[in-house]
């Protein structure tokens, strides 16, 4: 086998197999084409490294094998800029995810904290590429039509929030502009989705319970059974909500509406565990000696923490339950027969 | 950040891409096979890379713009390409499509 065929081989190899025969055929012609030019120009046969120099001008096999193929972006223009919003999100998840068990670390165990920035980094690194990796995939199916997506091609103009993104006339300083009220959606879908993951038991916990270093484990208190439904609705809600606040963004008085619903449900979700003051029980290790004191001090530590989180709570949904019943009173859409 | 001359060469590329297809169906009024046709290009000073050359004759081909045979000359198969009678009719609407812009662009620049 001479180096033309070897090469047209290489070719051959990576060709769709209905046209390999046809397309290998007239790149032959079109290479002995090429040699005999070259010949003539030389008057004399070409040399065995002046025929491999000739074939490597041509293009590596892969290259030219591309060329023939019906090679297509991963993920196209289209496409594209939904992929870079949505990989954004993601990252903002993976860092909340990894953070949590960060956090815990340094209330539980302070003396842990000068290794809890590794840790953080470890956890981010390995669930950013993850969801990174799950976000190409999912890119790529949609981009080659595998996951139709109605919503970016069926979409009304008057659907959009009427929003100075750029703060060009002044109104708009200050406000949050389209991309990022609908990127804050997407981060909601994503954590509520998450949260109802793990509260179902469907994806355990990034987290352990055993206070680091100790022999103490975090229990859940007995309320949270009690709560168990409650909160499912709430986190359903908050999804139709974030749903909403996604895919159409121009429904702002619905999407107000539930926002008010979900603030009034937490205010008294906060109020509920402000009256009973323990979310977590501090209990020694299964088969552990207790230390008596050190549960009691994490213990308290906890409780306090708890009445001072469910106070800021409440304060932080009053004035969100404000804010989202002025907008269910004013509306933020604009008017299509207005503007026609 | 790119330099001018990659900006430049960008720029040159998108402008010559649908020119191309142009001067090929042009040239495809007469039958002609691939290596043929890049020397008759090459020759009004249109060079083109066979790379592109292939597998755009297959795309127009596949469009119906053009029809092909295999057939033996030079004692070597070969397959000639020639606009299809849609070819000509897409062929001769590209054509006053390209005078008008051409003749709108002597006036911009």
């Amino acid at each position: 086998m001479d180096l033309l065929d070897r090469y047209l081989a290489a070719v051959a190899a990576l060709l769709p197999k209905d046209q390999r025969e046809d397309i290998v055929a007239e790149l032959r012609d079109t290479l002995l084409n090429r040699m005999e030019e070259k010949e003539a120009e030389l008057g004399r046969p070409l040399t065995a490294a002046e025929r491999e120099a000739l074939l490597k001008a041509f293009g590596h096999p892969i290259a030219v094998a591309g060329r023939f193929g019906t090679t297509r972006a991963l993920i196209g223009p289209e496409i594209y800029p939904f992929y870079m919003f949505g990989v954004k999100a993601l990252l903002v998840v993976a860092a909340v995810v990894s953070a949590i068990p960060a956090v815990i670390t340094v209330i539980t165990a302070p003396g842990q904290a000068p290794g809890v920035f590794a840790q953080f980094l470890s956890s981010f690194i390995s669930a950013a590429f993850t969801m990174i990796g799950v976000a190409t995939v999912l890119g790529f199916a949609i981009e080659r039509g595998w996951i139709p997506l109605d919503g970016l091609t069926n979409w009304k103009v008057a659907d959009l929030p009427r929003l100075d993104a750029l703060g060009a006339t002044g109104k708009g300083f200050g406000r949050k502009g389209p991309n990022r009220r609908r990127f804050e959606a997407l981060l909601e879908v994503i954590l509520t989705t998450l949260f109802v993951l793990w509260w179902t038991g469907v994806v355990p916990a990034p987290w352990s319970n055993r206070v680091t270093d100790s022999d103490m484990v975090l229990q859940p208190a007995s309320i949270w059974a009690t709560l168990y439904w409650p909160l499912l609705a709430w986190a359903g809600v908050q999804l139709v909500s974030s749903l909403i606040g996604l895919l159409r963004p121009g429904w702002v008085r619905i999407r107000a509406a539930l926002e008010v619903v979900c603030g009034l449900a937490g205010l008294a979700l906060a109020a509920v565990l402000w009256r009973v003051g323990r979310i977590v029980v501090v209990a020694p290790l299964d088969g552990v000696e207790p230390h008596t004191d050190a549960i009691a001090g994490l213990q308290t530590a906890l409780d306090l923490s708890l009445h001072l989180t469910a106070t800021v709570m409440m304060v932080v949904l009053t004035v969100k339950i404000a804010v989202e019943l002025w907008r269910l009173f004013r509306g933020d859409r604009p008017s299509v027969s207005a503007v026609a | 950040m790119p330099q001018d001359a990659d900006i430049f060469e960008t720029l040159r590329q998108e402008l010559r891409r649908g020119t191309l297809i142009l001067a090929v169906l042009a040239q495809l009024k007469v039958e002609r096979y691939g290596y043929s046709l890049r020397q008759a290009l090459a020759e009004v000073g249109l060079e083109i890379d066979e790379g592109a050359l292939y597998p755009m004759l297959r795309r127009l081909e596949g469009q119906g713009l053009l029809t092909s045979e295999w057939r033996e000359e030079d004692k070597r198969k070969k397959r000639f390409y020639r606009l299809s009678s849609e070819g000509e009719a897409v062929l001769a609407r590209l054509s006053a499509e390209w005078r008008a812009m051409n003749d709108t662009l002597q006036n911009l620049i």
